[in-house]
């Protein structure tokens, strides 16, 4: 699709979706919000089974976005979502398989790269909505962890390098991929905040990178 | 191009559409409204249609379907007539299905419903069709069009039978953004069409080389998609004075400056802008009225816009 014809619905069509899903998922954004809380305290303490937990945790959420976000109500306006869709699931298999049903790691990942990823895990679940309000999106219509795309490829991205091996780099790549995608919609639509996704998915492969680099595996 | 004074028996369907359009202060009915013959049937459609890509799509939320009704509802109250959708505009026909079906008895009866194959939409050609059909709740779409010339051949084949069947009016073809034109054009040397569609405006005449003369020499009908860039052009153009012979040909606005601009052009048949506003509607459907520019004063807004 020519880059220039935009999108196939405007800002104010997307904040009124936006709202009439998170108002009718209500119970579930509650749910993702608090199951987000305990995965960002598991990861903060780095307990052996935290990979495991984390990937029960996340790959529920990137299936929730791909079937509820984007295979209801997004494939309504938008003849994309359908491959998104796919595309969040296919990543919720893989996070299962990677994390949730992976043995515990033998050690434990070093401080630092842990760090990086609690403080996006805390981006995507606290500056991410606060910055799309101060940016005019209405509070109802927010991108939140769980229920939404961009912060939960913020967040995953963020768990990643809190608690997966070094060597799992490959958890990384829709987070990395999906940071594009909302670039560009934050572009299209006029939406500041959601560059926080890219510049922030930027941050993480630098992170990974210099991590790697300074000890590799 | 000509004029013709629209009656009323044609444009109300009875007491309860005569009602509603009084509701309309900037209603056209006694106003001559500018035609154009569908160069393969004769049959005359107003100059000013309406397109909807971005603005019908807007899902299931039912306060949003309603302003778009009512957008609609100004759209025929002020005498227009095609409506062009496509499968890749997401629930944009879902939601023309919907206004139509809350429209007054009699409003859209001048309506000359346009909508388009798609492969990427998925299902075949006359999959698609008769899902069209079924969301905008017709009986026949009057053109169906092969979106973007995708999987062209194959397209043009079933809606031409789909023509034999009754259940399509017209055949044609789409562009859009200036590209593809060679394709275009060499479908258009090849095969029997009513319409083609793309784009054309005052800032981008791409089209006057070559398809718009060749249109008019093979006897097509030509739909003009993006006549305001996205509404990039008339971001472009507001602020700056409108020049004072604009008023000699019933120009008020920028709109109305483009849209007549295009419409001016021989081989075109009708222009198609989108929007979700019922005053923007208002101000494109007064191109509708009033004289159109001729060669010499089309050159002068050429070179106005250009100045600018």
């Amino acid at each position: 699709m020519n880059l220039s014809s935009g999108l196939p619905y405007d800002a104010e069509v997307y904040a009124v979706l936006m709202a009439d899903y998170n108002r009718r998922w209500l119970a579930m954004v509650l749910l993702m919000s608090a199951l987000a809380l305990a995965a960002l305290w598991l990861a903060w303490r780095n307990h052996v089974q935290g990979p495991r937990l984390l990937g029960c945790v996340l790959a529920f959420m990137a299936a929730w976005v791909g079937v509820a976000h984007q295979g209801l109500m997004m494939a309504e306006v938008n003849f994309a979502a359908s491959a998104y869709a796919a595309a969040w699931l296919a990543f919720a298999f893989w996070l299962a398989a990677r994390l949730a049903f992976a043995p515990p790691p033998r050690r434990l990942e070093p401080g630092r790269l842990r760090l990086v990823g609690v403080l996006v895990m805390a981006a995507a679940l606290v500056l991410y909505p606060a910055l799309q309000v101060l940016a005019a999106v209405p509070p109802g219509a927010t991108d939140l962890i769980g229920v939404a795309p961009n912060a939960t490829a913020l967040f995953a991205a963020g768990a990643a390098l809190a608690v997966a091996p070094r060597r799992r780099f490959d958890l990384l790549i829709v987070p990395v991929l999906w940071s594009g995608v909302a670039g560009l919609h934050g572009y299209l639509l006029g939406l500041p905040a959601d560059y926080l996704i890219p510049a922030l998915l930027f941050f993480c492969v630098a992170a990974y990178a210099m991590q790697r680099k300074a000890s590799p595996a | 191009m000509t004029t013709f004074p629209m009656k009323r028996r044609d444009f109300l369907g009875g007491a309860a559409a005569s009602a509603a359009l009084a509701a309309l202060p900037n209603t056209v009915s006694a106003a001559p409204m500018l035609t154009r013959s569908i160069p393969s049937s004769g049959e005359r459609i107003p100059v000013i249609g309406m397109g909807t890509w971005i603005t019908f799509n807007v899902g299931g939320n039912e306060a949003l379907r309603r302003s778009r009704f009512e957008v609609l509802d100004a759209f025929f109250a002020l005498g227009g007539g095609l409506v062009d959708s496509s499968p890749m505009y997401g629930s944009a026909q879902d939601v023309m299905g919907w206004c139509l079906e809350r429209l007054p008895k009699g409003r859209g009866d001048g309506l000359i419903s346009a909508d388009k194959i798609w492969s990427p939409a998925g299902g075949t050609g006359p999959e698609q069709m008769e899902e069209a059909r079924a969301l905008w709740g017709l009986p026949k779409i009057d053109v169906m069009q092969v979106h973007n010339l995708v999987d062209w051949r194959d397209h043009l084949v079933s809606i031409r039978r789909a023509r034999e069947a009754g259940r399509v009016r017209y055949v044609g073809i789409t562009t859009s953004h200036g590209s593809r034109h060679e394709r275009m054009a060499e479908i258009m040397a090849s095969e029997p069409l009513d319409f083609i569609q793309l784009t054309y405006n005052i800032v981008d005449r791409e089209a006057e080389n070559r398809l718009l003369p060749m249109a008019a020499d093979k006897g097509i009908g030509v739909i003009v998609n993006r006549p305001f860039q996205r509404g990039a052009l008339i971001d472009r153009l507001e602020g700056e004075p409108l020049p004072g012979w604009a008023a000699e040909y019933e120009i008020n606005n920028w709109p109305q400056f483009v849209l007549k601009f295009i419409v001016s052009h021989p081989a075109v048949t009708c222009a198609i802008p989108a929007t979700s506003r019922v005053d923007h509607m208002r101000e494109n459907m007064a191109a509708l009225s009033g004289p159109l520019p001729d060669a010499k004063a089309r050159e002068r807004m050429r070179a106005t816009v250009e100045a600018l």
